[in-house]
């Protein structure tokens, strides 16, 4: 994997990740363990 | 030990801050009945200790019911103190303090204060990991043991000390073990606050049957004694084995154990009820609970399945007391036990876990996370969620390993193969998981996020790094967690420290250190003072970073945390090296060798502190490293769960180490924490 891919893959990863805002509070809770854990 | 100011930029130590190193009183002693019937040293040692301690004070405790039932010892205490308090102080029962070191003592109550919370947790993490988690728990136990060393200030009877007397301590479950140390521990001489309980049957390191959970608790009972004994506050006394004075005829000996077909309150009859109180035990490591609750659900398991689920979480328990053995031979048997491919995967995932971060065996874990695949097969075009997120934790795991072969790796070229083949693992598990609705694969997705960053930051592209972290979990700000913000400010910090952004991560980190000690999390802000040393010694303003480990020296002092004020002292000695201020560091070298005289870094500053050599060359030379701070914030308090620190911090190896981590024989060590 190119440099040019790896960053347009994680471009992809990050846009994918607002679909998760619909369960907002959750996702603070989860984030959070994630973020430590 | 003196302390003196030298010159006003770099305050030394007081004897305050280093003096529960070696605080000579004994207020937590366990009398083990180990002793004969003729003991003199054992009673002489006893009765020194108990006067220096005892108080005129003495409130004896009822025995707790069986089956090491979290919270089971603190709630006899609140059943002895209540009364007294109702009557000699009642304004005290509305105190908000208080009630909350009650509510813990009270089941039903306790989720009101997070445990509910922390239950959910392990479904998320604590089996995701092998790891335990103790932070949450920590803070609950040290909140109920501030509370009762207030209530022994604050109501008149107990004014000229307390001295709790407790029959069976050997009974006591672990949580209100730790509440007792940690109640003596924070004690000032001055509080004559002590406990003194009688543990005959406090375990041995028995021969454990894999088939029967119930033989591992006398080894169980016997590590965390051990534990608690090697702690300053606590000393075994080896008296004989009789009664107490005034116990009843029944009070001795081990509790015995419960046959399996009894009716016990404590034991949940639905099955899936009892594997929660399993895994409630786990979140609080009470282990001997675990144990005791498996018994019946081996027994009771109706299938294979059920087998295998108690014997993943026994496997969990083994594992986190180092019985990494006995934790591989459960594991197999639940993935030979259930007909559930993606549970197996589970299983397999969670070997691999153990080989990669407690033997640092890549060979085996690699071939773990292969057999989890080989049994979830092909995965055809639908594969349902459950299967998916197994495969991608595998490949999780299977990243991990890469990332620790690439740090390994004997040339660059190597090493970057291993970390692009990393970085394509993760992104494959993310791809598995991406946009899928539920709680797990939420957990995973931000996971796999967590371990991107690592990567980036591996790769050395610190700038990439901050911009993906930021992008990947800033957004969760606007839900004004502060516990959220304090672990993602700490994260990225230092990530812009790295970054040569070293203003801005000083302010960061700032802000964090600000929220932390706003929601009263001390064990955060500890830790947040000693990566804020590191950043002001990037910034090149040694001063501040001296002050910086100086608090997080204070701050684990007043913890009572050992391995927090060690790394703060290595810190100021460091601060003082680049500063070049000689005599401070003399100064901070002598109180060293007095604090701990006993400690790896005393014995090697005495060859750092030769007349003309370069402070930091000297400590260099002796083998005093330079700080390099965790990229996280610690999962687990060793000062309050007394589990002890693991030798390897693998996230610091990640970011800091250079070459191959050294492999352990497959039997670890008590010490590999």
């Amino acid at each position: 994997m190119s440099e040019q891919e790896l960053t347009a893959a994680l471009e992809e990863v990050l846009a994918s990740m607002t679909a998760d805002l619909d369960e907002f509070e959750d996702d603070v809770e989860t984030a959070a363990r994630a973020v430590k854990w | 030990m003196t302390a003196t100011l030298s010159t006003g930029h770099y305050p030394l130590p007081s004897d305050e801050d280093v003096e529960f190193f070696g605080l000579p009183r004994a207020a937590l002693l366990i009398l083990t009945g180990t002793g004969t019937g003729n003991d003199a040293a054992g009673w002489r040692a006893c009765v020194d200790a108990a006067v220096e301690t005892v108080a005129p004070s003495i409130v004896r405790v009822d025995r707790v019911g069986p089956g090491y039932v979290n919270w089971g010892g603190l709630r006899q205490v609140r059943a002895a103190l209540l009364p007294i308090v109702e009557r000699e102080a009642p304004e005290l029962l509305g105190e908000e303090w208080l009630d909350a070191a009650w509510k813990m003592a009270e089941p039903y109550r306790a989720r009101e204060v997070g445990v509910g919370y922390l239950a959910e947790a392990v479904t998320f993490a604590v089996t995701r990991r092998i790891s335990r988690e103790s932070h949450q728990s920590a803070q609950i136990i040290d909140r109920a043991a501030q509370a009762l060393l207030r209530l022994r200030r604050s109501c008149p009877p107990f004014g000229g000390g307390l001295t709790l007397v407790i029959d069976d301590l050997h009974a006591w479950d672990r949580p209100s073990l730790r509440c007792l140390y940690r109640m003596v521990a924070l004690a000032r001489p001055t509080d004559r606050m002590s406990v003194v309980g009688f543990a005959d049957a406090m375990g041995q390191p028995a021969d454990r049957d894999p088939d029967d959970p119930g033989s591992r608790i006398p080894a169980a009972r016997h590590r965390f004694f051990q534990r608690m004994a090697s702690a300053q506050p606590v000393r075994l006394v080896a008296v004989a084995p009789s009664d107490p004075p005034g116990a009843g005829d029944d009070v001795r000996g081990a509790p015995a154990e419960q046959p399996v077909e009894a009716d016990r309150e404590d034991v949940p009859q639905r099955y899936d009820l009892l594997l929660l109180a399993m895994g409630d035990a786990l979140v609080f490591q009470n282990y001997e609970r675990v144990f005791d609750l498996a018994r019946f659900a081996l027994h009771r398991a109706a299938d294979p399945d059920q087998e295998a689920q108690a014997r993943r979480l026994i496997a969990i328990a083994d594992a986190q007391l180092d019985d990494f053995g006995l934790a591989a031979q459960n594991l197999g048997r639940a993935a030979r036990l259930t007909p559930d491919s993606g549970f197996a995967a589970h299983l397999h995932y969670l070997t691999g876990l153990i080989a990669t971060k407690r033997h640092y065996d890549l060979d085996s874990a690699d071939a773990a996370y292969q057999r989890g695949l080989a049994a979830l097969g092909d995965p055809g075009e639908e594969e349902d969620v459950a299967r998916r997120v197994e495969r991608a934790w595998l490949h999780n795991g299977q990243a991990l390993v890469l990332a620790l072969r690439a740090k390994a790796a004997p040339d660059a070229e190597t090493r970057q193969q291993s970390l692009a083949a990393a970085f394509d693992l993760e992104l494959r598990a993310f791809s598995l998981v991406r946009g899928v609705p539920g709680a797990a694969p939420a957990y995973l997705r931000h996971n796999l996020m967590a371990n991107l960053t690592f990567l980036l930051e591996i790769s050395g592209r610190f700038d990439e790094a901050v911009s993906f972290w930021r992008r990947a979990f800033e957004t969760y700000l606007a839900g004004d967690s502060r516990e959220f913000e304090v672990a993602f400010d700490a994260r990225l910090g230092l990530l812009l420290v790295k970054a040569g952004k070293v203003d801005d991560g000083v302010a960061v980190l700032q802000q964090a250190r600000q929220v932390a000690e706003q929601v009263s999390d001390q064990f955060g802000e500890e830790e947040l003072c000693l990566k804020l040393g590191y950043a002001h010694t990037a910034q090149g303003d040694h001063r501040k970073a001296y002050l910086c480990y100086l608090d997080a020296l204070r701050l684990g002092s007043r913890l009572r945390e050992p391995d927090i004020c060690l790394d703060a002292l290595v810190g100021m000695l460091w601060a003082l090296a680049d500063a070049g201020a000689r005599e401070e560091f003399t100064a901070v070298c002598g109180i060293v060798a007095r604090a701990v005289p006993d400690s790896p870094l005393a014995q090697r500053l005495t060859e750092a502190t030769g007349a003309e050599l370069d402070l930091a060359e000297a400590l260099t030379t002796a083998g005093v490293l330079r700080p390099r701070p965790s990229p996280k914030l610690r999962a687990y308090i060793p000062g309050v769960d007394l589990e002890g620190t693991p030798t390897q911090d693998l996230n610091r190896y990640l970011v800091w180490g250079e070459g191959r981590l050294p492999q352990r024989p497959q039997q670890t060590l008590e010490s590999d924490r």
